[in-house]
């Protein structure tokens, strides 16, 4: 059932527009970083860093991340997340599946595991194609990245910097699949499933400046991946913060299956 | 091919309410195996919303199901690979072909012969089609769902309006395929509108009037109900009067000036007297063959005076 789910997943035009999508992100940031528009950084001291002499394939990487982890690939992912899920309401092949196939739990089952299957490879995707790119235009000769605050050419390592912050924002966009579940099981159409999550991270996002309730908001946590930059690196943090949006996950995903269940498909 | 005795489904006190809209209620029926069973009612009589339960498609409000000895819908799963279903407006994936569509499903359902899913494609002239889902006609998605409906050699069928956007070159081979599959052995359970057709190759007949069953029985059965006459006779409301309170009249239509009434053939001379006693000139009595389309109007119609007779009947 998992092999078609996939295959069904990449039949769909639908979802090669999210892994253009990051195509079109890297080559923006190329673009810009080739036009020799103005990329200095203005720091708290009042001084500026050209970033342009450290741009490279690996900075390239890091930055996509940081422009793409607060908006597009969360978009991204969500517009998967409906494509495996509400298409099948808004088409009626759920009624076809069901009939056929039966078994609510091992459908479910099958779609959240391809749901996560999707997230992370088009994070690798991202990390891949920003890399090849970066190295096509930049070249990989300086070792530097950045933070999500100042360039910081500290000795680059692929274990303790990239991977982990790969790593990390994985568990943030299934974090964001799994919210994105959740909406699609009760939502009719693939716009309304999407409405429904970036809503919902935006106005949790916004509730996080009340700092009462902040710890208890999974949006509070959805940038960990940038601690990642730091150096030294937050491990307990790290992992502390990725097992409460993993907790979270786990809770939307419960949930969704519970409206699953019992759901009337009426198409 | 008659029903054996061993039910396939039945349903006890199904009832399903829509946020406060009864749309099934209380419906308790059986379908033998080997019967070709005709589930018969208007548009929004709740058909379609019965077999979503048989099907765990919908969650009853009230009561339960059994379809081949499973309890529906906990139960349903099990049994799957031995029904085949048409439900109402077949949804397939738009961006595959018809072959792929199935291949899906041979696949989930442990099918590995290329051979069946030609075999059904042929059977229902899908062959060699390779357009997308998405491009096909009315016709064709209802005989690419009958194909899916045939791709595991079901023991039942459960079809929700089969026929519907096939022309009548297409609705003479369904209907066909449907009395050649009953021969061999498969149970049919269908939905239509389409009487003259059901009435063919029917063995038995539930009809659903308002989310109600208000009549169950073999074709036979329900046909012999009443012996149908035409009644012409003024004035109209000694007559409508006569017929209501007359314990011989089964039913009877107002259908313009004439009268449509159901009784025994051995009570036809008796209500004449009646009627003529009560001072009602009667200009003809003319016996008419029922038909099922007759049957289903004369309970189902508006004007109408048998189904609260009918229901105490069920």
């Amino acid at each position: 059932m998992l092999a078609i789910e996939l295959y069904k997943l990449f039949k769909q035009r639908q979802i090669y527009y999210t892994f253009l999508g990051t195509i079109f992100l890297v080559v923006i940031l190329i673009i810009v970083a080739k036009s020799g528009a103005n990329l200095e950084l203005q720091l708290q001291t009042g001084s500026t860093i050209d970033l342009r002499p450290l741009i490279n394939a690996y900075f390239v990487m890091g930055f996509t991340l940081t422009i793409g982890m607060p908006f597009l690939l969360p978009l991204f992912v969500s517009l998967n997340t409906s494509n495996i899920f509400t298409r099948e309401f808004a088409e009626g092949t759920i009624k076809t599946y069901l009939v056929r196939i039966g078994g609510r739990k091992r459908i479910f089952i099958a779609k959240v595991i391809v749901n996560i299957v999707i997230t992370s490879l088009l994070l690798l995707f991202t990390g891949i194609i920003s890399f090849s790119l970066g190295a096509l235009f930049f070249g990989t000769e300086t070792r530097t990245f950045i933070s999500p605050l100042l360039p910081i050419p500290i000795p680059f390592s692929w274990e303790d910097n990239f991977l982990p912050a790969y790593f990390y924002s994985c568990v943030c966009l299934i974090t964001v699949a799994s919210l994105s579940v959740l909406w699609s099981v009760t939502s009719n159409s693939t716009g309304e499933t999407l409405l429904k999550t970036l809503s919902t991270v935006i106005l949790l996002n916004v509730l996080s400046n009340i700092q009462r309730i902040k710890p208890f908001l999974f949006t509070s946590y959805l940038d960990i991946w940038s601690k990642a930059w730091s150096d030294p690196i937050p491990w307990a943090e790290l992992n502390r913060s990725s097992l409460i949006l993993l907790l979270h996950s786990l809770g939307f995903i419960v949930l969704a299956y519970l409206f699953f269940a019992k759901k009337d498909v009426t198409c | 091919m008659y029903g054996t005795g061993e039910p396939v489904i039945q349903t006890f006190g199904l009832t399903k309410n829509f946020k406060g809209k009864l749309a099934v209620e209380n419906l308790s029926l059986t379908v033998y195996r080997g019967d070709i069973y005709a589930f018969l009612g208007q548009n929004g009589a709740g058909k379609s919303t019965t077999i979503k339960m048989l099907l765990g498609l919908l969650y009853p409000t009230q009561g339960y199901a059994k379809v081949l000895y499973a309890k529906v819908p906990g139960e349903l799963s099990k049994v799957l690979p031995k029904i085949g279903v048409v439900t109402e407006s077949p949804a397939f994936y738009p961006y595959l072909t018809g072959e792929e569509n199935l291949r899906i499903y041979a696949k989930l359902l442990g099918i590995r012969s290329e051979k069946k899913i030609r075999d059904v494609l042929s059977k229902v002239n899908l062959l060699g089609v390779k357009q997308k889902f998405s491009e096909y006609s009315q016709g064709m998605k209802q005989r690419l769902a009958l194909a899916l409906a045939l791709l595991n050699d079901p023991e039942l069928l459960i079809l929700d309006e089969p026929t519907n956007g096939l022309d009548p070159q297409g609705m003479y081979e369904i209907k066909n395929m449907i009395k050649d599959l009953n021969r061999e052995g498969v149970t049919i359970f269908l939905s239509s509108h389409l009487l003259s057709e059901v009435q063919e190759m029917a063995t038995r007949v539930g009809v659903i009037h308002r989310g109600r069953l208000i009549a169950e029985g073999s074709v036979d059965e329900l046909l012999t109900f009443g012996d149908r006459l035409t009644l012409m006779a003024s004035p109209r409301e000694l007559v409508l009067n006569v017929l209501k309170e007359n314990s011989m009249v089964k039913g009877f239509n107002e259908d313009g000036d004439k009268f449509l009434v159901y009784v025994d053939k051995e009570h036809i001379s008796r209500l004449n007297r009646e009627l003529v006693n009560a001072g009602i000139d009667v200009f003809a009595l003319i016996p008419v063959r029922s038909t099922l389309e007759d049957f289903f109007i004369s309970i189902t119609g508006e004007n109408n005076y048998a189904s609260n007779r009918t229901l105490q009947t069920l």
